[in-house]
């Protein structure tokens, strides 16, 4: 897989997706630039440099680096589970959970180390954000409290 | 004298109780990102901007302010003692700051490094009060025309200083100025790429998307790195310089602080460059030449002071201006406009208390940094050997919280996973990042003033050549596109650059080959 052509590529998908967007918007209000009018000009620019990245990438070839999956989606799925909790399930649930669920990310020493770093995430985000800052945030889960 | 005058002001405001807190606690918590692994000024930034909301303006732009300059004091003590720049500005700090921890000179290399910043910043803190004024009086004859120059040679400059290629770079800027442009359009009240989303018309979470791309991909690719480890750490023994440190320190320090101030001011410049222009400065002059690389401490005290300098130079086109020198100025920008604090010449007019406290806060923030720098360096020491895996599972939580704590809604952590996984996808295609966040932050404005001046103007595009400061700095603007363009220079830019965004990572790599 040659890396800049993917890069190309996927600049090129954005210019055309942003010019699909603004088509039904007025570029021309009355005489002067409407609302599409800036989106166009930079689509156009967008359009163009993707076009440059691909076909410097067909010149010079470069490999597209592996990704490493674990981390990344590690860190994800646990902000994901700190925004599907936090709302209902307050936040010692949600901060545990989504320093569990991030803290697989990496091969923890133990189970032990995992679990006190954890705890002392949550005291710390209970702490900080709910006493210190006095955020509007519930601390337990709403079906409790 | 008026200068007097607002300096005593804004030592006021600044020495007021709460508002040393916070300079103390931003300068604190600059140097603990400086130091600590895995985690670069940029993405703490990002991940600190949140629980800023919860301060008042003044104190919160002070704070952040604090670990804005903090960091690179904190940059250069695992660049001395770890060989790893905990921030780009202090790659070079790297070349010989290290070789003379290696010769059990850790001690002297930090006290240079860190009076030579504190020299920098007292003597910037003074140009800004200087200097500042003076730029807003010629700011507030600007219209349109000239706003619309002006940010062009901001997003000019943000690809100049971005490393690597050059329409990746510019893409970003594009697609940050897309991204802007989300939410309702304040002169037609149309929406534009909402996609029906309640949520999005008022524009994409700053500091989620920030978070997004520079905190979690950020933590991704330093785990990938480093795996989680811990990092080898030489010893401190004597603190003081000797007298011949001293006396081959002071005019490197000086020259530092001119390069660093001018290179700061100018739009492109930052830190990064102005250290490198130093280190190459003080070789060239130097009578030792040789010594470079083999721990000569002009090589620490020249580059110390220039990037201090610089970055704090960086203050004076945002406050002036409101043109963010680079991303996190941008970051900072962010922060004020989320503070209802239009950054440009209106902020010395309308909020002086803001303006000369902010002044005032960085001369103190540099005294607060040169004791936690030299006295308490051993507690910084022992940070350092903190593993990894200990501390990324807080960051992330810090991170999420922060995201949903600027306006309480769950969506923002949504874009925020989103914008995650596009920070790290553009940094394996090898996209330079920062650009992008300049773009967003710059876009809106560009969106509007462009089309004020097009609608002044009857849709006439010449308008520009009819405003003398506008096609100055459009002529500005396009005599350093051509500069960026020259090949030979090019290659030194790349140099200079090199690492500008993962040298903040903990990566371990070795500066210069």
């Amino acid at each position: 897989m040659n890396r800049d052509v993917i890069a190309g590529s996927l600049t090129l998908a954005v210019g055309v997706a942003t010019l699909w967007l603004v088509a039904r918007l007025p570029a021309d209000a009355g005489g002067t630039a409407g609302a599409a009018y800036v989106p166009k000009l930079v689509a156009y620019g967008v359009l163009a440099t993707g076009a440059f990245i691909s076909a410097q990438g067909l010149r010079t070839p470069a490999k597209m680096v592996a990704w490493s999956w674990r981390p990344i989606s590690a860190l994800v799925l646990g902000v994901l589970a700190f925004g599907v909790l936090v709302e209902h399930a307050g936040l010692v649930l949600a901060s545990g959970c989504c320093a569990f669920v991030g803290s697989l990310a990496a091969p923890f020493p133990g189970w032990k180390q995992r679990g006190v770093t954890i705890l002392v995430i949550c005291v710390l985000a209970v702490v900080i954000f709910k006493y210190l800052l006095g955020l509007n945030i519930s601390v337990w889960p709403t079906w409790i409290s | 004298m008026d200068l007097l005058n607002n300096l005593i002001y804004g030592m006021g405001v600044a020495l007021s109780l709460q508002n040393l807190g916070f300079c103390f606690l931003g300068a604190t918590l600059g140097t603990l990102i400086g130091v600590l692994p895995g985690i670069g000024p940029l993405a703490t930034f990002s991940i600190l901007l949140p629980i800023s909301f919860y301060l008042p303006p003044v104190g919160a732009i002070i704070m952040l302010s604090g670990v804005y300059y903090g960091a690179q004091y904190g940059g250069s003590i695992t660049s001395i003692l770890v060989n790893i720049p905990g921030e780009a500005s202090t790659v070079v700090t790297c070349l010989d700051g290290h070789q003379m921890a290696l010769q059990g000179r850790a001690g002297a290399a930090l006290a240079v490094a860190a009076l030579g910043s504190f020299f920098a910043g007292c003597v910037v803190t003074l140009f800004i009060a200087i200097a500042g004024p003076t730029l807003v009086k010629l700011a507030l004859l600007f219209g349109p025309e000239e706003y619309v120059a002006l940010l062009t040679l901001g997003l000019v400059s943000g690809v100049l200083l971005s490393g690597g290629s050059i329409a990746k770079a510019i893409a970003m800027v594009l697609i940050g100025i897309l991204l802007s442009l989300v939410g309702m359009d304040v002169n037609s009240g149309v929406e534009r790429f909402t996609f029906g989303i309640f949520e999005l018309s008022d524009g994409l979470g700053f500091t989620a998307v920030s978070i997004g791309l520079f905190g979690i991909a950020e933590i991704a690719s330093s785990l990938e790195d480093t795996h989680g480890e811990g990092r080898k750490i030489e010893k401190i023994d004597r603190l003081w310089p000797t007298r011949d440190d001293f006396k081959r320190s002071w005019a490197p320090v000086l020259r530092g602080t001119a390069l660093g101030t001018l290179l700061g001011i100018l739009p492109g410049g930052g830190g990064t460059i102005a250290a490198f222009g130093a280190y190459s400065l003080e070789r060239k002059v130097s009578r030792r030449p040789e010594m470079f690389g083999r721990g000569a401490v002009e090589g620490v005290a020249g580059p110390e002071a220039a990037n201090n300098a610089a970055s704090q130079a960086n203050f004076i086109p945002m406050l002036s201006l409101g043109i963010p020198p680079n991303a996190l100025m941008a970051l900072m920008m962010g922060a004020m406009i989320t503070h209802g604090i239009t950054p440009g010449p209106q902020v010395m007019v309308r909020q002086p208390d803001l303006f000369w406290g902010l002044i005032a806060s960085m001369w103190i923030g540099n005294l607060i940094l040169v004791i936690l720098n030299l006295p308490l360096i051993g507690i910084w020491v022992s940070l350092l050997r903190i593993k990894y895996v200990f501390l990324f599972p807080g960051i992330l939580v810090l991170a999420a919280i922060g995201a949903f704590a600027e306006s309480n809604q769950a969506f923002d952590i949504y874009v925020l996973t989103g914008f995650a996984v596009l920070g790290y996808a553009l940094k394996k295609l090898d996209f330079p990042v920062a650009p992008l966040l300049l773009g967003l932050v710059l876009g809106k404005q560009l969106d509007e003033q462009l089309r004020r001046a097009l609608l002044l103007s009857d849709g006439d595009w010449m308008t520009f050549t009819r405003h003398p400061i506008a096609l100055g700095l459009l002529m500005f603007t396009a005599m350093l596109a051509v500069l960026i363009a020259l090949p030979s220079l090019r290659r030194s830019r790349d140099e200079a650059l090199q690492g500008e965004e993962s040298a903040s990572s903990s990566a371990p790599k070795s500066p210069i080959a």
